[in-house]
């Protein structure tokens, strides 16, 4: 009996004690967040994850919460991924920002992510809706795709009225290079196809002489570019689907030295850092600012709330899941506003 | 110095003592016994059933490693092999469909590297081909080389020229020949073959580079490694260089060693060693072609899902078993002694030294029999204590009568008064006759205190009886001893004979007038002795004979004070109920009173001072 | 009486053993508690602590700590770390291992703090006295490599060049070791220092204004910046670096001949053997050890050296 009676009293401190303890649990000073990245070499996502530490530590400093963030590479493995979202969601991470390296294939991070109740937060590159809808706790942060397509066309076109002579053969067609991100790729497929068919529906004739598939890579598109060099191929225009390839043909004629008259007009997407230098420099024609800041701090918001368990309104979610920043034209006139 | 310290330890000993005492055998209940025996053999057994047990489920759980670990190794150097057959089909592909066919002096190879470049990129770093002077053909998917290359320098390459029959496969290194604008470096495993160029129809001597992505093997060992939770795979060249481990850092960083140069020594299959001082088991596998080793480690004193943990789960198993064992034992060996132990605390023993008639009877039927048999045993010994306390009594009212009867005031006033007479009458001699007499009876029938006394003493009391009386009754009567010497040696109880006497002169002596006669008749009869007293007197009738041995004939005609009953109860007393007074008696013809002895020849101690309550 | 004792005995024995036999068995299968461990570096996810960061995710998985590297911006004072510390602290860590960038006024906070938690100090000591644990830098090596570098490459040259030196925080005691030890070396040479920079700010105008032959470049931080520097000014080929570092930017540029010599710490080790002591300490009290890690003079002739690329290029995990 008094046995009995002693755990039972045991009991009840115990659960006194749990009961303090998760009101602690609310007031929580530790926020741990991480984040995946598809690729820690790509540049634009790299100046993304850049920004967001930065305002990781700026939130830190202003709220009096640790926030830490920690950056994993999966390196082009949807499976490395996998496992990094895993042992993430072991270690009792609040918030995990997933750039996902197969945007088709998401259904393991969200059954774990699931089964455990931690949210998500996919970001650049987007999923269906079907998937997203498959939880209640997954966000989407990025852009419109296909804006940044019509964007990119639109840049095209107001160049091509401004100077026509960008057309050097006077054959009243633009032979043109379209330097592609990865095969599949959604962002990679919408923007070359915006871009083309925004292009075309103004009335500029277009001719493809080459279709590259560079794997967002500055390198690979350089090889592709001095390839159709070595071919004796001699574009007008070249499109790329972000400014990393773009630079990628920069270097190929830079490397040739070839004269600059010689050129073709290069557009890129993205506005990194280097991409906002050609077009100051006159290498690239504009490129479409993809608002890295604006992304970085919408997904900070979003994830800080998330783990504070604080109402989510003040982040303007559209379906409750998306958040979606718009593009900018960047042409050497306004460039210098986006620059530090 | 000990001894001072000693209180304590003696204390502690005597409690060690105390402790160990029931197991060792005496004075312990059945139950105990039971208990502790069965507890002990099934501790004993349990015991040897865990040891057996355990080490019959570690060998088996060895052997199921082993066999485990072998195939993990089968699993593996199969996929890696397909892995490396499928890069060697690559460089396979290129050189003898694209390589051979072309002319690299008019056409270009590009579109082909790209395409075989594409279909594999998942596994692939670059494909290169090089002239045998270390120059640059093409490459995917990057073509510019750095400025630093050195082609010429590298191994593969070199191993390519010197080596051309064959494919090489490179240790891991860094990509350093092209050039990059990231940070990234890819780690890779170069596969090199020389192979044959045509340039502007001249045939010339080149080297095709494939290289892998060293992460492909990585994840590939990773995962493998991932689902095993003890012990890990790791990979090695022919001549031990580490490949793959799980703890490549640490091991390039000397925080970790690997037996790998032991092991790169021995034959596919599995052996035991100790390394650092931990035991393992080492399977050992070739991968074809490479020569490359794949080592599985397991080790031993954790073997996979833990026979660490088995071996707490047997412990636990073993425990419970013996738990419930112990509860069996004390339930049945309770059941056994249970009505043992009722019967046992049934039996009282009361205040006067009899069992209490109050047994518990119930339980097994060897139980009940038993308490059966001691109910009835008590019965009887309660009735037997009963009469023994009544004998007792008896024994102490007849041995007072005895003694009332040697101090008769009557018969000594008289006896006094006729030596006065005597004295008076100056008849001296006769005084000095009565007095010695009396004195002889007192002697006697004092005896020392001695109940049992011999025949002849008690004869002679009755003589010195009768000459006393005789002078008092003036010889009205004549007394005759007809006594067999043989049994003057025998034992009688004392005072026996003295009042069949006084009887015997009251009959005959009184009644008779002058011719009475006493005749005392001793012999013996194989083992008995009959003392037989008759007188020539009235005699009694037969009713009177019957009733004069029986209690109800306590009061007497006359005041002599002794009864026959007396008499006859004491000698019964003594020699058992075989014995006693035999009373013949036919009126007018005079009374036999004979007493029944068995023999038994008279000693001192024979006749020792009985106790007396 | 006895007999139910001896029984009674028996049998809580026999429910003890079962009892942590199961207890055993359980705990076997359900993982140990972590020991949450914060660790404090400056500028924390800027890549050249990644060396360190996967020494210690590898020595806490070996260790049973659950890490918590915490987020910082370029940390410049003693205050901001105390700070940083006493918030950690705090929220429950039983042991941090941080990067003192500041000597001063951290001895008396080290004092107080260090009784309850256990405290190892990496890449820099507070003072050349033993107040705690630390794994660190061996700056005489690290400098002496150096030299011995710069001797090998200009000889008796040497003491015609012009020489700059930078560093990036001035009162962290490991850099000003450094830069003393250099110091002394070039006393002892009779080789006058053209400049000495104490921060990286405006170092590009310095470089420009004040061109020298050879920069020696102290730390990580400083030697990316000359990088930065030289690019910009276009001088990455007339301006020899020398430079200690680990980063991948360092390594990159030292392919790219930028940076003509690298001297490295082996920061895995250091990420390791910090987490391994604050183990230990944890589990047995304060035992103070004092480790210094090794370094590697690197080259760009070297750099693809088997031993040396395995360090210098952290394979993909």
């Amino acid at each position: 009996m008094k046995i009995g009676k002693r755990s039972l009293l045991l009991l009840l401190l115990l659960l006194l004690l749990t009961g303090c303890g998760t009101k602690k649990v609310e007031e929580k000073k530790t926020i741990k967040i991480g984040v995946t990245l598809y690729d820690q070499y790509d540049a634009y996502i790299a100046a993304l994850t850049n920004k967001f530490k930065e305002y990781a530590t700026a939130k830190s400093t202003e709220t009096g919460k640790t926030i830490n963030v920690e950056i994993m590479n999966a390196a082009g493995s949807q499976s490395t991924q996998n496992k990094q979202v895993k042992s993430m969601i072991n270690s009792g991470y609040d918030v995990i920002c997933v750039n996902l390296v197969d945007r088709t294939d998401p259904s393991v991070i969200i059954d774990t992510a699931k089964e455990n109740d931690i949210p998500i937060i996919f970001f650049n590159r987007e999923l269906v809706e079907e998937d997203l809808e498959r939880f209640e706790k997954l966000y989407y942060v990025g852009a419109r795709a296909f804006e940044s397509g019509i964007m990119e066309g639109e840049l095209v076109v107001e160049y091509f009225a401004k100077h026509p002579e960008m057309d050097r053969n006077e054959d009243g067609l633009l032979q043109y290079m379209v330097l592609e991100g990865e095969a599949g790729h959604q962002d990679a497929i919408v923007r070359t196809e915006y871009s083309t068919s925004t292009i075309e529906g103004h009335e500029i004739g277009l001719e493809k002489l080459d279709y590259s598939i560079a794997n967002w890579s500055r390198d690979q598109a350089k090889t592709k570019v001095l390839q159709i060099l070595s071919q004796e191929e001699f574009p007008e225009l070249i499109i790329s689907n972000n400014d990393y390839m773009a630079l990628g043909a920069i270097d190929a004629y830079e490397t040739n030295y070839i004269e600059k008259r010689l050129w073709p007009v290069i557009f890129g997407i993205d506005g990194i850092k280097e991409g906002l230098e050609a077009v100051k420099q006159g290498k690239m024609a504009a490129t479409v600012y993809n608002d890295k800041e604006g992304q970085a701090k919408a997904m900070l918001d979003l994830a800080y709330l998330i783990a504070m368990d604080q109402d989510l309104s003040e982040c303007n979610l559209e379906h409750g899941k998306y958040i979606r920043l718009p593009y900018t034209k960047i042409t050497p006139e306004n460039v210098e506003e986006f620059m530090d | 110095m000990n001894q001072k310290k000693t209180p304590s330890i003696q204390n502690k000993k005597e409690k060690k003592y105390r402790f160990r005492f029931p197991f060792e055998g005496s004075g312990q209940s059945i139950q105990t016994t039971i208990t502790l025996s069965f507890s002990l053999l099934t501790i004993l057994g349990m015991l040897f059933l865990t040891v057996i047990l355990y080490n019959l489920f570690n060998n088996r759980m060895e052997e199921k490693e082993t066999q485990n670990a072998e195939q993990i190794l089968d699993q593996t150097s199969m996929n890696l092999e397909n892995y490396l057959k499928n890069m060697r089909l690559i460089s396979d592909t290129m050189y003898y469909s694209v390589i051979k066919e072309s002319d690299l002096g008019r056409e270009s190879i590009d579109n082909e590297m790209n395409l075989l470049y594409d279909a594999n990129k998942d596994n692939l770093v670059n494909i290169a081909c090089f002239y045998n002077n270390g120059d640059l053909i093409t490459s995917v998917p990057i073509a510019t080389e750095k400025n630093n290359a050195k082609v010429k320098e590298q191994p593969w390459f070199h191993n390519a020229l010197v080596e051309m029959e064959n494919f090489h496969f490179s240790t891991p290194h860094v990509q350093n020949i092209f050039d990059n604008t990231t940070y990234r470096y890819y780690w890779v495993i170069s596969l090199s073959r020389a192979v044959e160029l045509t340039r502007n129809g001249k045939s010339t001597l080149g080297v095709l580079l494939i290289d892998m992505n060293y992460s492909s093997i990585e994840q590939m060992f990773d995962s493998v490694n991932e689902e095993r939770q003890e012990g890990y795979i790791y990979l090695m060249d022919n001549n031990g260089e580490i490949i793959y481990h799980p703890k490549q850092n640490l091991i390039y960083s000397q925080l970790f060693e690997e037996n790998n140069l032991y092991h790169v020594k021995q034959k596919d299959g599995s052996f035991e060693e100790v390394f650092q001082e931990e035991n393992r088991i080492v399977s050992v596998k070739t991968v074809s072609y490479t020569g490359w080793k794949i080592i599985c480690i397991t080790p031993k004193t954790s073997s996979a899902v833990g026979v660490y943990n088995t071996r707490y789960f047997l412990v636990t198993l073993i425990t419970v078993i013996m738990l419930t064992m112990l509860l069996l034992n004390q339930l049945i060996s309770i059941r056994i002694t249970g009505p043992l132990k009722k019967l046992t605390d049934s039996i009282q023993i009361t205040d006067n030294g009899t069992i209490d008639q109050d047994i518990y009877i119930g339980g097994g039927s060897e139980v009940e029999y038993l308490g059966n048999t001691l109910k009835e045993t008590a019965h009887k010994l309660r009735e037997l204590n009963d009469s023994f306390l009544q004998e007792q009594e008896e024994k102490r009212k007849s041995e007072l009568d005895a003694l009332q009867s040697q101090i008769n005031p009557h018969f000594l006033y008289n006896t006094l008064d006729s030596i006065v007479w005597m004295i008076e009458g100056e008849q001296y001699k006769d005084a000095v006759f009565m007095i010695t007499q009396l004195a002889s009876l007192f002697r006697i029938s004092l005896s020392k205190g001695k109940s049992v006394i011999s025949i002849e003493d008690e004869l002679k009391h009755a003589k010195n009886y009768m000459n006393i009386q005789k002078v008092r009754y003036k010889d009205k009567f004549e007394v005759f001893f007809h006594i067999d010497p043989e049994i003057l040696s025998g034992s009688i109880v004392k005072l026996v004979i003295q009042p069949i006497l006084e009887n015997a002169i009251y009959y005959a002596a009184e009644t008779m007038d002058g011719d009475g006669e006493i005749h005392i008749t001793g012999r013996k009869e194989q083992d008995d002795v009959f003392i037989e007293i008759k007188d020539n007197g009235l005699g009694m009738p037969e009713e009177t004979v019957k009733v004069l041995l029986t209690e109800n004939n306590r009061v007497h005609k006359k005041g002599s004070g002794v009864g026959l009953i007396n008499v006859h109860k004491r000698i019964q007393l003594r020699f058992g109920e075989a014995y006693g007074l035999i009373i013949d008696s036919i009126p007018d013809e005079g009374t036999s009173v004979k007493i029944h002895l068995p023999f038994v020849l008279y000693q001192e101690k024979n006749s020792e001072k009985e106790v007396r309550l | 009486m006895s007999n139910r004792r001896y029984i009674t005995i028996l049998f809580s024995v026999l429910f003890i053993v079962m009892v942590f036999s199961s207890y055993q068995m359980l705990s076997g299968i359900t993982p140990e508690e972590k020991v949450p461990v914060s660790v404090i570096v400056s500028d924390s996810t800027n890549d050249r602590w990644n060396a360190m960061r996967e020494g210690m995710e590898q020595a806490a998985l070996n260790y049973q700590i659950s890490l918590n590297i915490i987020s910082t911006e370029n940390l410049s004072s003693a205050k901001d770390l105390i700070s940083l510390m006493r918030r950690e602290i705090e929220l429950g860590a039983k042991g941090i291992v941080f990067e003192p960038v500041d000597d001063r006024g951290m001895v008396e906070f080290i004092e107080e703090v260090g009784r309850s938690v256990s405290l190892v100090l990496i890449q820099s000591d507070i003072e050349p006295g033993d107040v705690y644990s630390s794994v660190l830098t061996d700056d005489a090596t690290l400098i002496s490599q150096l030299t011995t570098a710069l001797e090998e490459k200009y000889g008796e040259k040497l003491m015609e060049k012009k020489i700059g030196i930078v560093q990036s925080v001035p009162y962290q005691f490991a850099l000003k070791q450094r830069k003393k030890l250099l110091e002394d070396y070039f006393r002892e040479k009779e080789i006058s220092l053209s400049w000495r920079k104490n921060n990286i700010y405006f170092l590009s105008d310095l470089v420009e204004q004040d061109p020298v032959d050879i920069i020696i470049a102290l730390d990580n931080i400083s030697t990316e910046a000359t990088i930065d520097s030289l690019l910009e000014l276009k001088k990455e080929k007339k301006t020899d670096l020398f430079g200690i570092g680990y980063s991948e930017k360092a390594v990159y540029y030292l392919d790219r001949q930028v940076v003509d010599h690298l001297v490295l710490n082996n920061d895995f080790n250091m990420g390791y053997m910090s987490i391994e002591n604050i183990r230990k300490m944890i589990d047995y009290g304060n035992q103070k050890t004092n480790q210094r890690i090794d370094s590697y003079s690197i080259g760009e002739e070297n750099m693809y050296e088997e031993e040396y690329q395995k360090i210098l290029f952290p394979l993909v995990q």
